[in-house]
């Protein structure tokens, strides 16, 4: 009578999607989802997090890979950025004052390439107009009136002395390194004889007078280096006086052009004082001469001269629409804060602020940046550069070289850019709360928590809008359209994945590429439309391809390798079911679960964990089994026997409590000595009141056994037991679903360990009175009575240890 | 050798140049030059070093001290050490001289003398066609415009054509010949068409204003001097015969080699040598 009520029936085995509500014949039918269904809290908080300006609410988006989290998050900006403003240019220039910082100009969108254009044709004027100023006749002969001022004012000098040396028969005579003054005679230097000849007083007059030229020339010679001075200061104002007639219109003009840009004029400014100050670089070179490569690189430092009145337009926005959204996918450290390059030249690496390079938050300032955080937590100094540009707001372009003190060459250090951001990240649960339990920062820079859940309820109208996204899906991805049964059937695997009759699968990867392959075996099968037929192959395939392991594993039990009976009835013994998961597949597999008893202390030897192949959780299990009994049957004597339990041919580990049930049937069986029918397999965890709990992996675990079953012959004697809890799970293979129906395979749903080991025994678990006695030809009552003699064997041993040691 | 060159030669005939080193930069330009022309008319090159006997006596003089051109310190003279350096000069300017030569196959000479500048150089030019200077050679101070070896080339004594070079200057095109309607004018006109054919464009002359001389005439008699030569000739015309007028109008014709009369009546105001210290290319005065 129990084995009737507990038996579950064919439509609970399955549930069908039944459209009824949605009237359509192919995808061609259905309205296109604009909507996101299945994240109501994900959508929430985005939209949350898109919308506050605020800094530190950056949204974190977590959940399992598959479930279009960048998609959802990317198109969310979008939306948002196209009523958003169209964020500034941004532009660096040359800093005259400060090299090695280049300055960051902002300007309204598309005006920085406006004004990049402009500078570029102030140099190609420059590069006429100052020429010119400088070979006209006015620059020529006011040059030459500086230099003959000079010339003059030497000439003068010397020409005083010379004539004052003239008049007194002396000469100043050039040596290889000086100026000499000696006396002549009829113009000629007097020779020593002749000196010598004269009279001392002659002599001593002649001296005295070379010594008094002499102090007149050196007084001239120390004269001149300020004469040189004068006439440099003279020559540069002069040409300065020129470039500012030939610069200053042309600036002038631009000034007025972008007046309102205080930063511009002083760049402008500065730009002016510069040119007027290094006039000659625009001026051709002279023909020097040189060798041809001396010479190309005289025009090659010329050039790099003139790059100092260039504008790096880092960031243009002319040709952006609303506010940016930028997703980086790869976010090393450069790519995020930009890089500063370097150029080699003569053999030294040089840079300058035209080598300066933008990284995607400067591409992203003033929209939306969305990034990988597994990608980025990979990439070094890439998360530390992203939390400190968050935290201070600006974008600082920083050599990572610099930044480790690893080298030591000259760089640049530019103006950081005011920075106004929004950050997704988007990535796994687990680095979602590492980070918030590791990184203080992480919390404070992340404020909006958009998780996504992997599954969604599955009721008429959910199934309805699941249609309309397979419609959607199915047009974005240019397939061909599904038929209404094969949109059910999409959507039975849904539940399927998830594990869960009532849910349905929020991974549109999974479901697109589901789609994907269905739209292949259509074609390959003709089909003007896919079918569920197309879908069921799609869905097969699948399996198949992943299938290796499992078909290795059967093999071994169909050729009693491994030792798995699905017939007869035997003590202590009992089939288990297990789940596998490689990859992205799972399947279920029978394991046989043994347990020993004899006269001991009340242990159970758990045997996996004795030789540490069971996990905590298997652990668990085996002690609240202990519970259990302890509980039931040895509540006035100590519970005296001592048991082994094992999973036979297990050479892996074991976790989880799924096969809590299975060992306790098992080891009742054995105290009890009595058979269990080997044409069962049972999963299901138990709790110390015995009550069967829920498990995971219920659907594989089924198709476990019946693919063992149904090799070997289905006879209608062989079953799963499962705990009444998961009957909801349930979403079986058609082929499970069809012996069911025929009768040859049975799946019971069980709530406790009383009517799981009737199932298994063919014998009453019986019900204790009031003293607690359970009858006598029940299981319970068996077990009882062991247990009880065991205790008195027990004390019977106990006794007459102690008389032994009395006498 | 072309037809026309043998038609200039009979009427500029240069058999012997005379180049006077003394070192510097702009008698280095000299040289060059000097092997230039010697190589086109086919002369023979002498090279001519003069040790200053003037420096040598100033180093023997017990009390005579120098003084550095740019530091204006005071320093005994060295009188082994002004020996040492001249012999250097010499050699430098011995192997200079005899590597160009040879390059341009020119048959040449490099003689040394000791003794008064002007005169020594005076003396070896009284055989020579063609005298050919550097602009500082043998200056006394760093700032005079020219040195003493030019005194030599605008020496009434001088050689019929002297050329005087500076640092960096060849000869070269366009040849600006002046003009002044006389008969040394014709030479003038002679020898710049001779420097033509053997470079390229056409002879520039510059007619000066001559009283009572039409433009016309002035042009027909420059013509008639260079006849039979076919020469391509441009005229221009200088409104006046002030030093800055002309200087100007040879910076307006982009001139490369001025050739002009020797002697100093050619200028209204000013010397050749005021001349000389204003222009940069090599200046020819023919005599």
């Amino acid at each position: 009578m129990i084995e009737q009520d507990l038996r579950l029936k064919v439509d609970q085995l399955y549930r069908h999607a039944r459209l009824s509500a949605i009237s359509f014949e192919t995808t061609n039918d259905l309205e296109e989802l604009n909507e996101v269904i299945g994240q109501p809290r994900a959508v929430d908080a985005i939209e949350f997090g898109t919308g506050i300006k605020n800094g530190g609410f950056n949204i974190y988006a977590l959940g399992p890979t598959g479930l279009d989290k960048r998609g959802l998050i990317h198109r969310s900006f979008e939306v948002q950025a196209r009523e958003g403003e169209r964020p500034p240019d941004w532009c660096y220039v040359h800093n005259f004052t400060q090299e090695h910082r280049p300055k960051a100009i902002r300007f309204p969108a598309g005006m920085g390439s406006a004004f990049r254009k402009s500078m570029e044709e102030l140099v190609e004027q420059l590069r006429t107009a100052l020429p010119a100023a400088f070979e006209s006749e006015e620059y020529q002969s006011r040059r030459q009136s500086v230099t003959e001022d000079f010339r003059d004012k030497q000439s003068e000098a010397f020409n005083v002395l010379q004539q004052q040396a003239l008049e007194e028969n002396m000469a100043l005579i050039r040596t290889p390194s000086g100026i000499a003054v000696a006396p002549t005679r009829e113009g000629e230097v007097l020779a020593p004889d002749d000196i010598q000849n004269l009279s001392e007083e002659e002599q001593a007059r002649v001296q005295q007078k070379v010594e008094d030229l002499q102090s007149e020339l050196q007084r001239i010679l120390q004269q001149v280096p300020g004469w040189q001075r004068e006439m440099r200061a003279g020559l540069e104002e002069l040409n300065r006086q020129m470039a500012s007639l030939a610069v200053g219109s042309l600036i002038d003009e631009l000034r007025r052009k972008y007046s309102e840009f205080e930063m511009v004029v002083e760049h402008l400014n500065a730009v002016q004082e510069d040119v007027v100050n290094n006039a000659e670089q625009f001026l051709p070179q002279p023909e020097s001469g040189a060798p041809q490569m001396m010479q190309a690189m005289q025009q090659e430092q010329q050039d790099q001269a003139l790059r100092r009145y260039a504008v790096n337009l880092l960031v243009d926005n002319t040709e952006t629409e609303g506010a940016p959204v930028i997703y980086e996918d790869n976010p090393t450290y450069q790519n995020l804060i930009g890089r500063i390059e370097h150029r080699a030249q003569m053999g030294a690496l040089m840079t300058d602020f035209m080598l300066i390079k933008p990284g995607a938050l400067h591409l992203a300032n003033g929209g939306y940046l969305v990034l990988d955080v597994r990608k980025l937590l990979t990439q070094p100094y890439a998360w530390e550069a992203l939390k400190r540009s968050l935290m201070s707001r600006d974008i600082k372009v920083e050599p990572l070289g610099r930044q480790l003190s690893l080298i030591s060459t000259v760089s640049l250090d530019p103006e950081p850019i005011p920075m106004e951001v929004k950050v997704a990240l988007v990535g796994s649960r687990m680095i979602y709360y590492l980070l918030w339990q590791h990184d203080p920062e992480f919390a404070e820079l992340f404020k909006v928590a958009a998780d996504f859940d992997e599954q969604m309820d599955r009721n008429d109208g959910n199934q309805e809008l699941y249609a309309r996204l397979i419609a959607s899906l199915v047009r974005r991805e240019k397939l061909k359209p599904f038929n209404r049964e094969a949109v059910a059937r999409v959507i039975e695997r849904s539940s399927r994945m998830v594990g869960d009759s009532e849910k349905l699968s929020t991974r549109m990867r999974e479901i697109t590429d589901l789609l994907l392959e269905a739209d292949y075996w259509s074609k390959q099968s003709g089909n003007g439309v896919v079918t569920a037929e197309d879908v069921q192959r799609a869905v097969g395939s699948r399996i198949h391809r992943m299938d290796r392991m499992r078909e290795r594993v059967h093999e071994a039990i169909l050729r009693e390798t491994l030792l798995i009976s699905t017939e007869g009835a035997v003590v202590g013994q009992i089939n288990g079911l297990s789940v596998m998961a490689l990859g992205d597949t799972m399947f279920g597999r029978p394991t046989r679960i043994t347990a020993r008893t004899q006269l001991g202390k009340g242990q159970v030897v758990d045997i996996e964990r004795e030789v540490e192949l069971g996990g905590p959780l298997h652990s668990k299990g085996v002690l609240i089994m202990i519970g259990f009994l302890t509980g039931r049957y040895a509540e006035n004597h100590p519970l005296s026997l001592s048991a082994s339990l094992v999973f036979e041919q297990s050479y892996g580990g074991v976790d989880g409590d799924s096969a809590s049930s299975a060992e306790l049937y098992a080891l009742l069986s054995s105290i009890a000595e009595v058979p269990i029918k080997q044409s069962f397999a049972v999963t299901g965890s138990i709790n110390q009141q015995g009550e069967v709990q829920a498990i995971g992996g219920v659907n594989d675990k089924i198709e476990g056994f019946f693919d063992i079953c149904n090799a070997r012959g289905l006879t209608g004697e062989q079953a799963v037991l499962i705990p009444h809890a998961n009957v909801k799970h349930l979403m079986l293979r058609q082929d499970v679903v069809e012996a069911v129906d025929k009768g040859q395979f049975h799946i019971y749903a069980v709530s406790n360990i009383d009517q799981g080991i009737e199932l298994l025994t063919g014998m009453r678990a019986g019900e204790a009175d009031a003293q607690g006695h359970f009858p006598e030809d029940t299981v319970n009552g068996k077990v009882q009575q062991r247990l009880a003699a065991m205790a008195e064997r027990w004390r019977s041993f106990a006794r007459s240890a102690e008389e032994g040691v009395s006498e | 050798m072309s037809e026309r060159r043998s038609t200039h030669q009979e009427t500029l005939t240069i058999r012997r140049i005379l180049v006077a080193v003394d070192a510097s930069r702009d008698s280095r330009a000299a040289l060059r030059a000097a092997v230039q022309m010697a190589s086109r008319f086919h002369a023979q090159l002498e090279g001519l070093y003069v040790e200053d006997l003037n420096v040598l006596r100033a180093a023997q003089i017990p009390f005579a001290k120098e003084f550095g051109h740019y530091t204006g310190d005071r320093r005994l003279i060295n009188p082994n050490a002004i020996e040492r350096d001249m012999r250097a000069r010499v050699r430098i300017m011995r192997r200079l001289f005899h590597m160009l030569t040879e390059q341009e196959s020119i048959e040449g000479s490099f003689h040394v003398a000791r003794g008064m500048v002007s005169s020594e150089i005076r003396t070896a030019a009284t055989e020579a066609d063609v005298l050919i200077v550097g602009r500082m050679g043998w200056a006394q101070t760093d700032v005079e415009r020219m040195g003493g070896a030019v005194e030599s080339a605008c020496a009434d004594t001088a050689p019929r054509v002297t050329a005087v070079l500076r640092e960096g200057a060849v000869l070269a095109p366009p040849v600006v010949a002046v003009y002044d309607g006389t008969g040394k004018g014709g030479k003038v006109l002679r020898v710049g068409a001779a420097l033509v054919d053997e470079m390229s464009g056409p002879l520039q002359i510059l007619l000066l204003p001559v009283p009572e001389q039409s433009d016309e005439s002035l042009k027909g008699r420059a013509n008639a001097c260079l006849q039979p030569t076919p020469v391509m000739r441009q005229y221009r015309k200088l409104t006046s015969l002030q030093l800055p007028w002309l200087v100007h109008m040879l910076r307006d014709t982009g001139a490369g080699t001025l050739v002009l009369p020797g002697n100093a009546e050619v200028l209204q105001e000013g010397r050749i040598s005021d001349l000389l210290a204003r222009i940069d290319i090599p200046v020819l005065l023919v005599r």
